[in-house]
């Protein structure tokens, strides 16, 4: 396989981790999230400024990412408690504004649109993870290992909690299930394995900007890979953000200028979740019906 | 002083501009209890369009003003049609993620027609010099902001309060079923009020692209924050998303120049989180179910 194949998988690879994570807040805990390219950046960010900054090793920058990323996440949680539906989807829609805006602005720190270039490779036992050699192993790997601990929560007394949480809160607390932890956790969770593949992602291209993807559109994409594939279904979800992380490749393949085709992509994004929510609300895997 | 009151000046302006976005979210929420996610990509859609109307194809202003008012309106509409209705029976997520979707449509569709780069349109005020008020100067621009604002809450008050359209609103507003019940044609007056407030927001679009700067995800931030003006007041209350509105747009722009301008737009974030952390219906505490 050529370069530019490899790096598709891989990309694709770290949408699916990213899907997978929101699967989480969306599908299991029913938080409509659309600032999930925050948790991502905090990832991102976190790991090149340990790295490039202050020398640190690869694993502690991406452990502090994810310490940041389960702190804010429970921050966020607490509005989910009180809010319904669409004020929550507005606050989480601000709060990924706010870190973007933070991360363009904060110059001192994240260099703004400049960027942070010279994160180093990541190593497995002292092996180089190159793009072309042990990238895409690693990237599914990870992948695989989500996809098996979020089935494990899902057949979990915890996980089924959950769910029950999310499709009626008030019948959940008439039960004894709290919606303070569940919420709490899906959001946890979620920010920690986003913040992850934030910090795959820094590691991978060795050079991060403000700009690299980590504003609303990157929120609205991971929301409509979810959506598309199926809240709550592990394999829908995957599949989702296979099928739309290659769409800008497909939109490649037509030969369209950068400046159509990216929002050419976003159009497609968009009229697919206004299609999937009219015509099949459960996504195209999902299995689950959601009752009002 | 002078500063104070420029900072001020500037804030009463913009502050108008998120009003007249925030009586669109208001009124929706009113008869459909949604938020209207797309509501301000109208507002966007609609100074695009007296945009394209003026400066692609040399059409005098008023004609402009039309179009653009009309387009807001069907736009309203056809989103409704589109977006809402199918999905009134629906879980809430839904019509939120079908309206999501209206919206990164428009802006893209925005974006592809007229690229990303910002425009202006020139309503015939930018070579007047602006009014001086002791010291700090009210621009034409905003002059005409806020005496369109004006008008434009007048003319709703009394569209409202007195004309059968207003008063149907108001009763679905208040309980679709009853006002179905006595021959309220509930769906009509629905669609309605998105043409209205549709209407009202290309208004605002046009004042944005003559005042301000017109770009395709211009929308994204000024609905935040008109909603944030909405939840400070109580989005069901129709004056006090208004007042709210005003405030919002003043504290934004003293805090922009007293404390930072490049975390301009996050104050209106802090203070959404903060009401809805303490108050989720709102600082003028509208529990009840007028609009």
């Amino acid at each position: 396989m050529d370069l530019h194949t490899v790096e598709m998988i891989n990309s694709a690879g770290i949408w699916a981790i990213l899907a997978l994570s929101l699967n989480v807040i969306v599908g299991y805990a029913g938080i409509a999230s659309i600032g999930h390219a925050a948790f991502y950046a905090i990832g991102a960010y976190s790991s090149a400024i340990m790295c490039v900054r202050l020398g640190a090793p690869p694993w502690l920058g991406m452990a502090v990412g994810c310490v940041l990323a389960a702190g804010l996440g429970a921050l966020i949680s607490i509005p989910s408690l009180r809010l319904r539906d669409d004020y929550l989807m507005l606050t989480t829609l601000g709060f990924g504004e706010i870190v973007y805006l933070t991360c363009r602005n904060w110059e001192s720190l994240t260099n703004g649109p400049r960027g942070i270039g010279g994160i180093p490779t990541l190593r497995v036992l002292s092996v180089p993870v190159t793009e072309m050699g042990l990238m895409p192993w690693l990237i599914w790997g990870c992948v695989f290992t989500l996809a098996g601990l979020l089935w494990a929560l899902e057949h979990s007394p915890f996980g089924r909690q959950m769910m029950a949480v999310r499709d009626n809160e008030i019948a959940a607390m008439s039960l004894g299930v709290r919606p303070i932890l569940y919420k709490l956790t899906a959001m946890v969770v979620g920010a920690m394995a986003a913040s992850f593949a934030g910090s795959l992602l820094a590691h991978k291209l060795s050079f991060i900007d403000s700009e690299a993807g980590f504003g609303l559109s990157t929120s609205v994409m991971v929301f409509a890979m979810v959506i598309l594939g199926g809240r709550g279904s592990i394999m829908g979800v995957v599949a989702g953000a296979i099928l739309l992380s290659a769409v800008p490749e497909v939109l490649r393949r037509f030969g369209l200028p950068l400046a159509t085709a990216a929002p050419l992509r976003q159009i497609i994004f968009g009229i697919l979740l206004v299609a999937i929510v009219v015509f099949r609300p459960q996504g195209l895997f999902g299995k689950l019906k959601f009752r009002e | 002083m002078d500063l104070f009151l420029q900072f001020l000046i500037n804030g009463l302006a913009i502050g108008a501009v998120y009003a007249i976005v925030a009586v669109g979210y208001s009124l929706i929420y009113g008869v459909l209890q949604c938020i209207a996610f797309s509501h301000a990509d109208t507002c966007m859609v609609s100074g695009y369009v007296a945009y394209a109307a003026m400066a692609l194809l040399g059409l005098p202003l008023p004609v402009a003003v039309l179009m653009a008012i009309s387009a807001g309106a069907l736009l309203g509409v056809i989103v409704e049609r589109v977006a809402y209705r199918p999905l009134r029976h629906a879980p809430r997520i839904m019509p939120l993620i079908s309206a999501l979707g209206v919206s990164i449509i428009l802006q893209n569709a925005a974006a592809l027609l007229f690229g990303p780069q910002s425009r202006n349109i020139d309503i015939g005020v930018s070579s007047l010099r602006g009014i001086a008020i002791s010291g700090a100067v009210l621009p034409a621009a905003e002059a005409v902001i806020l005496i369109t604002a004006l008008i434009l809450g007048i003319g709703l008050y009394f569209f409202l309060k007195s004309t059968r359209i207003g008063l149907a609103i108001r009763a679905v507003a208040c309980d679709a079923e009853a006002a179905e019940v006595l021959g309220i044609p509930s769906q009509a007056i629905v669609s309605i009020t998105f043409a209205v407030s549709s209407a009202v927001a290309a208004v605002g679009g046009l004042l944005v692209a003559s005042a301000y700067d017109l770009f395709p995800t211009m929308g994204v931030l000024l609905g935040f924050k008109a909603f944030t003006a909405c939840v400070l007041g109580g989005i069901r209350s129709l004056y006090g998303s208004i007042v709210a509105a005003v405030c919002l747009g003043v504290v934004e722009n003293l805090a922009a120049g007293y404390l930072s301008s490049e975390y301009k737009d996050a104050y209106a974030f802090a203070i959404l989180v903060g009401v809805l952390a303490v108050r989720p219906q709102g600082l003028f505490g509208a529990s009840d179910r007028r609009i």
